[in-house]
């Protein structure tokens, strides 16, 4: 693949131009840096609640 | 754990911009650009489509892959890559977006030919050629129409997707009734979010007032659909759709038929674009990365906007000590278009 310009695309797509951060692994715990519901088992122990998702893509009912 | 799709499996879903190209210029489209600049040819969406599999392999989840764009029919790569997904065992579904304009007996053969596509969904915006076309451009409806008889007559479900405006909203009662007419599967009343194209029709939001009254009637009219059988789906698992839901104002846990969803950025879902850039949401223009230089691990494991969107606590306003976290959350697109801030409350909240 060529080389992305990521910058200029953005702007013409009116995108925000903000560098992507991230987290240093360091700082995560080894289940936030390998399991990929790690959030979402998070949010469901602090509610104590069963989620209801969607997706934010074709916006079917996930359940 | 995790989310479940319809075959009961851990699934993630990706909404993949495969090209910004396209054939209409829709009033509130959230694209802006539409040069097809710096996209990718097959070989460069087969590399993307290789580190998704890849990913949902280690995870040990199913892909659920929407591919839309701009308009997906125009990118000639479409329907190889669609095969290139489907031949792994990862990926689960495929549903393609597009504005319907471009189906005919051809199109719906290939589409036919796949063997996981779920279904199509094709954007309506009025339930007559005045209103669709004033919005989408003149012939748009009757083009789209034809779109979905073929499909239909094909036996390919198809989802109608109206995106909610105020020079709209009184066509409401007639898409529904078209969507029933047309034997369509899924109806998705989406709310206009004012980003992109879209940022210069501001006035077009609705108040939270008049949300409250449009949602409250939808709501009614899904009800209606599932007391009597019928086979149109009215979508209502959007945020703000609980607050509708009378028989699950008070319960925890929702059931199938239960209006509601809290917004997935953070929990189960990316957006792609045409050029590799991730977004956590296709109406949150924030890159979080590119798959051309950063590996979907990466983003999604250490994306400082994830954690901080998906951890509700970092919510504002009404939104942060609301009831229905659980199921709503609120629209972070609304609220960023609408504030500049994506953790603020959802500005069409009517609670």
């Amino acid at each position: 693949m060529s080389e992305t310009r990521i910058a200029s695309e953005l702007s013409k797509e009116g995108l925000t131009l903000v560098e992507p951060t991230f987290r240093k692994e360091s700082e995560l715990s080894l289940d936030q840096r390998t399991d990929p519901d790690y959030r979402l088992k998070e949010l469901q122990r602090l509610s104590g609640k069963e989620l209801s998702l969607i997706c934010s893509k074709c916006h079917h009912c996930r359940r | 754990m995790g989310s479940i799709n319809q075959e009961n499996k851990p699934y993630f879903g990706f909404q993949w911009h495969i090209t910004n190209r396209c054939n209409l210029r829709c009033a509130h489209c959230y694209q802006e650009d539409y040069s097809g600049s710096n996209e990718l040819d097959l070989d460069g969406l087969k590399q993307i489509a290789d580190e998704i599999i890849r990913t949902l392999a280690g995870w040990r989840k199913q892909g659920d892959i929407a591919i839309t764009g701009g308009e997906p029919l125009l990118k000639e790569e479409a329907f190889s890559l669609i095969g290139y997904l489907e031949s792994s065992g990862h990926i689960a579904s495929v549903d393609i977006l597009s504005n319907g304009t471009l189906i005919n007996e051809s199109i719906v053969e290939q589409i036919r030919d796949l063997n996981k596509v779920r279904c199509v969904q094709i954007s309506l915006d009025g339930a007559s050629a005045e209103s669709n076309d004033s919005i989408r451009g003149k012939g748009t409806f009757e083009k789209a129409i034809t779109g979905i008889r073929l499909l239909r007559k094909s036996g390919i479900s198809v989802n109608i997707m109206f995106t909610l405006q105020r020079r709209n909203v009184e066509d409401i009662p007639s898409i529904i009734d078209l969507a029933m007419a047309e034997g369509i599967s899924s109806l998705t009343i989406e709310r206009f979010v004012p980003t992109g194209s879209g940022a210069k029709i501001r006035g077009e939001l609705l108040s939270p007032e008049e949300t409250k009254r449009v949602f409250g009637y939808i709501s009614e009219r899904a009800e209606q659909e599932i007391n009597r059988g019928g086979l149109t789906s009215i979508s209502r698992s959007r945020p703000l759709w609980v607050m509708c839901d009378k028989s699950s104002r008070s319960a925890d846990t929702p059931n199938m038929n239960a209006a509601g969803g809290i917004c997935s950025i953070g929990l189960d879902g990316l957006c792609i674009l045409p050029d590799a850039t991730v977004l956590p949401c296709r109406r949150l223009p924030i890159p979080m990365g590119n798959l051309r230089k950063d590996s979907l691990l990466k983003i999604w494991h250490t994306s400082d906007l994830l954690w901080e969107i998906a951890d509700k606590r970092n919510l504002k306003g009404k939104c942060n000590s609301c009831e229905f976290i659980t199921r709503c959350s609120g629209c972070r697109a609304m609220a960023y278009a609408c504030t500049g801030d994506y953790l603020a409350e959802d500005p069409q909240c009517f609670k």
